[in-house]
Order: structure tokens, then sequence, then C-alpha cells
């Protein structure tokens, strides 16, 4: 790929990227959320299209723009957010994906079945199955991939749903496989199991490209990796040369992100603000979300949550608002049990949540800025069974200004709003009604940068005003620079806890990828 | 961007950005006016002029009789259009009108039937009754949904099929003397008042506090506040702390309280006894009187005249012309047709490209 | 004994066009689209087979004409709610009154004439024997053509719906209509081919109302017959051949009220204590309800207790919107 360049409105996701991959090489696209990996690997894919550049295979130039040219292509591509159907089985999701035309021996019957719509009739009747099944039983015995092909999708665990779409790739001789952020989902030794497949599959000459941000996984496993920072690229090298350090500056940059007052480590209270004892809940789904969960949060403390999204910190924010039922366990709020309670009466103890979608979960986007000010919070506004709505307008304005909400008048739908806007207008409204307690998840997430340093200025303020602050974000950064404490969150449970100035990244990264990391603090920081 | 190629032109369909301020009005007339074209062209396919059609049917509506016979079709509809309207902002759909208003007559013509020596009072208690059994009746789709997330569409229409024979089992019970094929008339203390000559009876009273009730109870109640955000998001509005039984099982109470009040109205105002099948289609009128009126009472409320118009219109059509009763049916459900068309126009428009050379485009959008 | 088979006999011609009509909707909604307006779809198709034969057509004539009008409303259906993006919901429930309203008005011309309904046949070459079996003989084999054209649709629809790749091809855009289209399965091009067989089926239900077991068109022949089918979608878990058990039992029920005129409940054990009770459960219009409360009760039924959520296509009634349209 040469000098690709991408833009959407408002950023340029991909600015003049080069890129060079060669066959059976392992190559590895390093960069922080954001940079523009999976950007550039969208246009790579077909999803989007580049703006300016060229994409030449095997020396020839191409244009890929749309998916199934790019499949035709052999590119394949495994996205964190697998594309499989859950009702169906493995089987059934890779026939689905493959294109299959019955060839006749009659020649009469073949150029019939030429025409388009004969062919597309045959090709939707019984999928061969038997045909397939052999084929794709034969292919995950040369790689040793050990899959059933008629387990339903929602019966694996996701490693294993990994493998389906790297199963799917393989039989459709794709020469190129991209993988977004693969071992962002997996256990230690799943990772182990991925990448000793890798490993198998370039000796067959298929090139691979691996999106990530973890710098160990670079450094053992990729031939070349490319360093991509702020939508361009930083190098490319061949990463068996550099130290995770080299590695680490490139991809952060030496710039403070931040320039917030740094503050003593520590809460500013004793008081205790929520606690849970052996807390347990379960997802949507049935199964365990949470287990063996105790917590402690005092008042004027961030304590930070940092984990891969999806090991259970949408649910523990949910049980800590009172959103989700415990299976287990207690929750005290200022030495009280209130586990019991509707999420109704969290609020009006003062618990507010800033939650992590905030289109779906924080606001009710049809409605204007008026109603969803109050929302969760009307009853602040109503006397008998009557809502003041005067009140009500005046206080939306006050809310708009205070918290610098863009909009044009109060009256605009919240769906109209820029997602900065949206998310300042939710935190106003949650930290405006003197919380004890506030959860926030991902709270600067899809936020732009200026935005984004208002709210962490608000939260900060907060826990100045002593109230007890539960911070889950996936942006490290944030994590260390905001939290008194931290905490990581692996596979529902707390993998390790610890004052945010007696830690460092690395090790709280590794744990966060469920390595449980035996060496002590003092080998840990020589290694560095 | 998938698109349909038709020779050299491309389609696309593509949301319209910038909405003009008049085109949700424009929407509603264009509506009425293309189908009293159809319905026009339908009639004189019967050998009816349609031009006389409408000046009769017009004329006759705006008459001292056929005014009143509009209000008297006016009260029903409006109570039971409410009915489905509360639930909708909600996001449930309420289409058992039917059950309500059948509901509602039972309980009135009972109640009307036992008190003959209570007075006046056996009005208020007939109607009250109805109200009640209304908001018991449509409690069962309500807690269904709300416990079981069952589909309230289906156990909605389910009970409105249920009650039309429920009905007209009562009548049998409920027969007049000489075997009637109605219900026995109810004792004259029973039966509302009239407005001078014409029919207009203590239902219009009812259908105001109706209106006067919704009206209150999205503009300044907290409870419509509670509505409105779970009917655009159910999900952000349970976890900001909104009861979601509350909501549904609330919005179904209300449902039937005005349906079932609409019944009995109806049996002690206008008819004076139970009779079979006195509710003809209401319930599903009501529906598409609460789709056009959308988030905007006065919208029901104008829907509503404009269904009761053309009831009354039709009637006098068919009692006058050779065109057969159920053209109220076709015109009313083709004013919905052509109001969802309309509302298509105007969130979506069709981008028409034609290929004028290799690179080129040219774009005309409608 | 022979009375309780009699009953089953009335059942099947009860059975078939809500049958016919649950199949159809059954490929729609597991592709996503909920179409409510099967009932004014069955309508117009029972009028258009009607027509048909008393215009001088043979009956699978009508049968033909019948689809193919239901298919083009189906059709209408589908542009408002695929292309244009109306509710689907809303929409459905206007074309059920519209399609009703339509048939009653154009009906009116054509009311009360009586045509030669299609016969019961035995099936060729084994039909005799069958015939013969005790009991259920008569019952299974001697049936109209189009009850065993329902009955062989059903092993076909689950055929089609799960061994074929079409079939996967729908599930996949009932449930994951993203994830389909990035496979190259286009959801919108799915949901057109399968509300248009929902109307194909529908009209075959009308068809086989008016030309299978009435033999005239009245108004509001179907009498709710089509939304009672989209019930036993529900029941069915959107699985045909679950669909049939469901469709019978509503025939059943629905057929008590003509099986059972003049039953006499006296001959009921208790009948002295409870002849009040008998009187008003065997009143011949209390019995006409008593399929909605079987279905009501079949409704609540399955889904208490089982997540309806994880049986249900999750993109059921909800539109598809491509990313930047």
């Amino acid at each position: 790929m040469r000098n690709i360049t991408k833009r959407f409105p408002g950023v340029v996701a991909n600015d003049s990227i080069d890129l060079k991959i060669e066959p059976g090489e392992l190559h590895a696209l390093l960069g922080e959320n954001g940079a523009g990996k999976s950007t550039l690997m969208k246009v790579l894919s077909g999803i989007h299209s580049q703006d300016e550049g060229k994409i030449f295979i095997h020396g020839e130039e191409v244009n890929i723009d749309a998916p199934n040219v790019a499949e035709e292509l052999g590119i394949a591509m495994v996205y964190q957010h697998f594309m499989l159907v859950d009702k169906l089985t493995v089987l059934e999701n890779i026939a689905l994906s493959v294109d299959q035309t019955r060839s006749f021996e009659n020649p009469t019957l073949n150029k019939i079945s030429d025409t388009f719509l004969v062919d597309r009739i045959l090709s939707n009747l019984n999928y061969g199955s038997d045909e397939l099944r052999n084929e794709l039983n034969e292919l995950a015995g040369k790689y040793d991939m050990d899959v059933n092909l008629d387990d339903h999708i929602w019966e694996l665990d996701v490693g294993q749903q990994q493998k389906v779409e790297i199963l799917k790739a393989l039989y459709k001789d794709s020469q190129i496989l991209v993988l977004d952020e693969p071992t962002a989902v997996l256990t230690p030794q799943e990772s182990q199991n991925l990448f000793e497949l890798i490993k198998d599959i370039k000796k067959d000459g298929v090139a691979i490209i691996f999106i990530t941000h973890r710098l160990e996984e670079v450094i053992q496993h990729a031939d070349k990796t490319t360093v991509i920072r702020d939508g361009s690229v930083i190098d490319s090298i061949d990463p068996t040369k550099a130290t995770e350090a080299d590695l680490a500056e490139m991809m952060v940059g030496k710039e403070v992100i931040l320039d917030v007052d740094l503050e003593a480590v520590g809460a500013n209270t004793d008081e205790l603000a929520l606690m849970t004892v052996d807390l347990a809940a379960k997802n949507d789904r049935g199964n365990m979300a949470l287990e063996n969960i105790n917590i402690q949060i005092n008042k004027g403390e961030i304590v930070g949550i940092a984990g891969v999204s999806g090991n259970g910190q949408s649910q523990l924010a949910e049980c800590l608002a009172g959103i989700r039922e415990l299976e287990a366990g207690k929750i005290y709020f200022e030495s009280e049990p209130i586990e019991h309670k509707s999420r109704l009466e969290f609020l009006q103890n003062g618990i507010s949540l800033i939650p992590e979608d905030r289109n779906k979960f924080g606001s009710v986007p049809e409605q204007d800025i008026i109603s969803n000010s109050i929302l969760g919070h009307h009853s602040r506004f109503t006397s008998g069974i009557k809502i003041n709505w005067e009140d009500v307008e005046a206080y939306s304005k006050q809310l708009v200004e205070d918290y610098d909400v863009r909009t044009p008048d109060i009256h605009t739908r919240a769906a109209d709003l820029s997602g900065g806007n949206l998310q300042k207008l939710i935190c106003g409204r949650e930290l405006d009604n003197d919380p004890t307690l506030l959860i926030a998840n991902q709270p600067t997430r899809g936020v732009d940068v200026g935005a984004i340093e208002q709210i962490r200025r608000l939260i900060l303020q907060k826990r100045r005003e002593n109230v007890g602050i539960v911070l889950i974000s996936e942006d490290l950064d944030e994590i260390f620079q905001m939290s008194d404490r931290i905490l990581v969150m692996h596979d529902g449970e707390i993998v390790y806890e610890s004052r945010a100035d007696e830690c460092d990244r690395n090790t709280v990264g590794r744990y966060m990828a469920g390595e449980v990391v035996t060496e002590s603090k003092e080998e840990v920081k020589a290694k560095a | 961007m998938k698109s349909v190629k038709i020779g050299d032109f491309d389609l696309q369909i593509r949301k319209r950005e910038e909405k003009g301020k008049f085109i949700n009005i424009g929407v509603v007339l264009g509506a009425v006016v293309s189908s009293f074209i159809l319905v026009g062209i339908v009639i004189s396919s019967y050998g009816v002029s349609p031009i006389e059609a409408f000046q009769l049917g017009f004329s006759y509506a705006l008459s001292p009789s056929g005014f009143s016979g509009l209000i008297v079709r006016m009260i029903p509809l409006l109570l039971v259009g409410l009915a489905v309207y509360i639930p909708l902002r909600a996001g449930l759909y309420n289409v058992a009108g039917g059950a309500g208003i059948y509901g509602g007559g039972i309980a009135a013509a009972a109640i009307g039937l036992a008190t003959p020596g209570a007075g006046r009072l056996s009005l208020l208690m007939a109607l009250t009754g109805g109200a009640i059994a209304g908001m018991v009746i449509l409690a069962i789709p309500g807690i269904l949904r709300a416990y079981w997330d069952i589909n309230e569409i289906l156990t909605t229409l389910l009970l409105s099929f249920m009650f039309v024979r429920l009905n007209n089992y009562a009548v049998t019970v409920m027969r007049g003397e000489g075997g009637t094929l109605t219900g026995e008339a109810l004792p004259p203390n029973a039966v509302s008042p009239t407005i001078g000559s014409s029919s207009i009876h203590i239902g219009l009273l009812i259908a105001i506090l109706g209106f006067v009730l919704a009206y209150f109870l999205f503009r300044k109640t907290a409870f419509g506040y509670e509505i409105d955000m779970f009917g655009d998001n159910p999900t952000a509005a349970v976890r900001s702390g909104i009861n979601r039984n509350k909501v549904i099982i609330g919005t179904f109470l209300l449902g039937g309280l005005l349906s079932g009040v609409a019944g009995a109205s109806e049996v002690v105002g206008l008819h004076g006894r139970l009779l079979p099948d006195f509710s003809p289609g209401y319930g599903f009128t009501a529906v598409a009187i609460a789709i056009i009126g959308r988030k905007n009472i006065y919208r029901v409320l104008g829907a509503t005249f404009l269904f009761a118009f053309v009831y009354i219109w039709g009637a006098r059509i068919e009692l006058l012309l050779p065109v057969p009763t159920a053209v109220i049916a076709v015109f009313e459900a083709t004013v919905i047709l052509f109001f969802l068309v309309g509302e298509g126009i105007v969130n979506y428009r069709v981008d028409v490209q034609k290929q004028t050379s290799a690179d080129e485009k040219e774009v005309i959008s409608v | 004994m022979s009375q309780f088979i009699s009953l089953l006999e009335l059942a099947v011609p009860a059975t078939t066009p809500l049958l016919l009509a649950c199949l159809g909707e059954i490929f729609s909604e597991r592709s996503g689209v909920l179409n409510l307006g099967i009932e004014g779809l069955m309508s117009i198709g029972a009028l258009t087979a009607i027509i048909v034969v008393l215009s001088g057509g043979g009956l699978w004539s009508g049968v033909i004409m019948s689809m193919v009008v239901a298919g083009v409303g189906a059709l209408v259906f589908a542009i408002l709610t695929i292309s244009l993006k109306s509710d689907q919901v809303v929409s459905g429930v206007m074309i059920a009154l519209l399609g009703v309203a339509v048939a009653n008005f154009y009906g009116n011309n054509w009311s009360g004439e009586t045509i030669t309904t299609f016969s019961q046949t035995k099936l060729p070459l084994i039909g005799d024997f069958l015939v013969s079996i005790p009991y259920i003989g008569e019952l299974l084999f001697m049936n109209t053509p189009i009850d065993y054209l329902a009955l062989i649709l059903v092993p076909i629809s689950w055929y089609i719906l799960f061994r074929t790749k079409l079939g996967l091809k729908i599930t996949a855009a009932g449930n994951e209509s993203k994830a389909a289209d990035t496979m190259g399965i286009d959801p919108i091009k799915i949901r057109y081919l399968t509300v248009v067989i929902s109307g194909l089926f529908a009209g075959l239900a009308g068809a086989a109302l008016s030309l299978g077991f009435t033999g005239y068109w009245t108004a509001n022949l179907i009498d709710s017959r089509g939304w009672i089918a989209i019930a036993i979608v529900i029941v069915a878990r959107w699985d045909p051949r679950k669909a049939l058990i469901g469709a019978f039992a509503f025939g059943f029920t629905y057929s008590l009220q003509f099986g059972l005129q003049g039953f006499n409940y006296e001959r009921l054990p208790l009948s002295d204590a409870l002849g009040n009770t008998y009187a008003f459960l065997f009143d011949p219009i209390i019995i006409s309800t008593y399929p909605f409360v079987v279905t009501i009760a079949m409704l609540v039924f399955f889904s208490i207790g089982t997540n309806t959520d994880l049986v249900a296509p999750q993109e059921l009634a909800k539109n598809y919107i491509r990313e930047g349209e």
C-alpha cells in the first residue's frame, strides 16, 4: 500500500501511509487505540475506499472498492467483533460465506447454469455439505485446529470463534490474512496456540498482518512491524532488533497528554463510599460475568479499573449502579446494604453512572436536550404528579452553559449533538446532582480531544469534592493519570490491585492480558 | 452503497438530511387529498359521479343533523383513539379497542339493567363500571407484556376478537322481551340525556374529559415524561430508574379505562341497550387515528374528525347511491396507506444518477 | 369415538389455510420482517380465487391468480417497509385493514354465489389402501388437494429453511443483518424475497379457504385467521414442523363450533350440579371464542419460562439501514 490517505469528517485517519508486506511474513501493525490501524486495514479489505494512494498486490495495482473484491484477491480479514451468525453452526457459517457453483458434465447444462439466475438457484440449494465438511475437516486437521463443525457459534467461546473465522479465511485460499487485535480476547494459553497456528500458516506462504497494541507480542513473534501514531507511519522495523522501550516510544511519543495538576496519590478521606463483598453476577446471556468481586471505594478517591473490554467491566458498572441484579454477594453503600434496591433507589442515594454507550444507554436520542438533561433525575422537578417544565428548562440552560455543551439551543435533539457534546451533557447531568459515588464507564471513548480534557477535569474536580469515583477505562494512560488506586479485571475477576504510584504500565498490561506476574516489583522495574 | 440500475439510470435511496418545516402538514394533507381522489375513482367505477357523491356527502355532513351525527361518531373514536395513542407513545401497540369497548358496554348494560331504582346514580355507576371493566380487561395484555414479554399486538388483537363474540353472547343473555335481536332496553334513568333533539349524549363530556386527561398526562405529569422516554429508548429509560412495568401496565390501564368508558357511553348514551357488534371496527380505526396522530394530541383530534367525517359521508352515500358500505373502510385504509408513503417520501429521497459518460454522473434528487 | 374422529376431520379444512399462512409468515419473520398484513393478503387472495372461478376459470387457475394478487400486495408492503423504511408494525396493520376493506368492497358483487370446491380425493396408487386404515384412514388420506399440498409444504419449507444455503442466508439476514451484509448476503434482497413468499403463501391460504372450504365469498371471510396465523408463528418458534401442530390445535378448537352443534351436554357427568356451567361452556357463541382462548393460552404457555428472545430472529421488526443510507 502506497501513500494511503483516508479522511473522515473532522479527522485524518490515515495520512500518506506506506506499507509493504512479503509473503509468509508476520507483520505487526502497532499503535495505540485510534491511531488508524483499523482504518488502514478496512481500506485494504474494501470496506472503505482510500481518498488518495494506491494498492499493489504482487506488483499489480488493484482497485479494492468493495469487500467481495478484496475477497477475490485473497484478502481475508478477521475482525474483533466476529462476523459470524450465532444461531448457525460452524459448518453453516462457512458454507454461507463461500460461493459454490456447480459445474455439470453436460455442456448445455453448463451453459444454462452459467446464466446468473440458474447459477444462483443451484448454489442456494443444498450446500454440498458432505464435500464441504470433508474439506474443512481436512483443513482443520492440517493445522491441528480443534474445531467441531456442528457446534453452534453461540456455544463456542471466544477463542474457538476466532478459530472458526481463521478456518473460514483459510478455506477461501486467502493469501493475506488480517487479524484485528486477535489476542485482545484470548487467554495467554490461547494466544500461544494462536501464534503456533500462525507459524504453520506462514509456512504455506500466507502473509499475515496483525493489528495490536501489545509490545511483547510484537517482539516475540513478528517478523516485521510498522508503528503508526495519529494516522502516520513512524517507522517500519525488524522488531527483533528493538526493545520494548523503543517500540513504546515510537507508539506513544514523548508528548504529555494531559497537563493535569499532579495531586498526591491516595484517597482524600477515610470514609467509605461503597464496598462490595463477594459480588457475583451473570451477563445477559446467562453466563457468569463476575465472580469474587471485592472492592472498596472511599470518598474522594478515584479507583481506576483497567482491563480489556469484555472482561466484565460493563456488568460491574451495572451492578454498582443498581441496574444489574447480583447472583451473590453484597453491596454496601456508606455501610448500608443496598444490593436489593432498585435503580431508582440507587440514584436517589446519590450513585451516578456515566454509561459506556451514550446513545444506547445514556440518553434518549430522539428527545431534546431539555428532556435528556433530567433523565434519571426528574423527581427533583416534580411536585405531586406534575413536572415543573419551566424549572426544567432553566436547569438545562444552566447545565448546557456550565458544562460547555455546544448546541444552537436546548430544543435540539440529543441525536444531533456531536459525541463529545452529548457526553459532556451526560457528564453534567450525572455530576451536577451532588453524587456520593460516581461510576464512569469509558467516559472519554469516542470523544474529541478538547472534550476529553474537559471531562477528565470534571472528574478530578469531583474527587476534590470528596466524591467516590470508579473509573473504568480501556485507556491505560487515562487510568494511570487519574487513579489513586488501580484494579485490573480479567475474566470477571479482580486479578490485581495496587496504589497507582506503586505499579507500572508493564505489569498492569500483563495482568490485563491474563498473565500472573510472578516477578517482584524490583525485577519488573529492572527489566523495563 | 447498493443501488438499483434501470437502463442508464442508477437509483439510490438516501436519508433526507434537511426536512422542510411544512412537510409534515403537507404529508397529511397530501394523503387525505390523494385518498379522496382515489376513492373518487373507485366510486366512478360504479357508475356514480364522484362529484355528486362528494357534494352529497359534504353537504350532509355540514347540515345540522349530519353534524350532530359527526359529533356522536367522534365520541367513541376519540376515546378509543386516545386509548391507542397513550400506549403508542410508550412504544406499545394496543389493538384491543374492541375488547375494551365491548367489555365496557357489557358492564354498563349489566349495571343499568340491574339498578332500575337507583335514579341517575345508575347512569354514573354504569359509566364507572365500564371504565373499570376496560381496565381489568386491558390489564391482561399489559401484564403479559410487562412480565413475560409476550407480544401485545397479538394478545390485544386476540382479546378483541374474543370480546366481539362475548358481546354477542351477552346480548343473548340480556335479550329483550319478545325475543328481539338486541339486548333489553335500559331503564330510562340509566340512559343518558341528549342535547336538544340530536343524539349527542353525555359521552361528549367524557370525550372532552378524556382529551384533557391525555393532554395533561403528557404535557404536565412526570408519568407522561417517563412514558415518552421509555417509548423512545426503553433501555436508557430503564437504566435511568424508570420502572418498566409501571409504564407498560400503566399505559394499558389507561387505555382500558378510556376504551371501557367509550363502550359504556355508547350503550347508555347512543343505543340505550346492548347491541351485537355495536363497535364496527372502532378498534382498528383508532389505530389509524393514533398512527396519524404521531406524538401530537391535536393531530389525534384532527384524525378523529377526519375519520368520523369519512364515516358520515360514507353512510350517507351508501344510503343514496349504489355504492357498497365497505367504501368507508377502503377510504380509511387508503388514507393510512398514502400517509405512510408520504412519510417515507419525507424521510428518504431517491437519487437518480445518470451515467452521461464514463466518469461523470448527473444527479437529480427527488 | 367416532364422533371424536369426525371432529378431527372437521378440523382439517380449518387447519389448512392457517397452516399455509403460517408457513409463509415464518419465511418472512426469519429474515427479520414482521408481516402483519397477512389477514388482508388472504382476503384479497380468497376473493380473487372466487372471482376467477365464477368467471369461468378452473380451480387451479383461481389458486394461481390468488397467489399472484396476494404476492403483489406483499410487494407493496415490502416496498413500504424495506425501501421506504416505514415502521413494519404500522405498515402491516395498514395492509391488513386495506386488504380486508378492498376485498369486502369488491366482494360485494360476488358474494353468496357458490362454486364447486375442491373435492376430497384419495392419493394416487396407494390411496385405496390408506383410506381403509381404521379410524385415521379417512381422516388423513381423504382430503382436498390443497390439504395435501399444505402438508407437503411443511417438510419442504423446513428443508429450505434449515438445509439449504438460501435458508442459511435467511437466518443470517434475520439475526445478524450487518454481519450478513459484509459477507456478501444482501439482507434487502433476501427480505424482499421472503416477504413476497409470505404473500404467495397467504394467497394460497386464501384460496384454500374460499375454494377448498367454503366455496363462496362473503364479507370478512377470513374472520381473523390471518392474525391467528401470526400468533402461531411464535408458538411454533419459527419452525415449520411446530407450525403444523399449532395450526392443528387451532383448527380443532375452531371446528368445535360446528362439530359440537346439537351436542347434548346433559349426557356429561355431574350435569345436575354443573348444568348452568355446562350451558355456558357449550353455548355456541362461547365455543366460538375457544380458538382465541387456546391461541392466547398457547402464546402464554410457550412464552413463560422459555426465553423467546433466544429463539426469535434477532432483527425481527427492525428495519435494516445500511451505513451511509
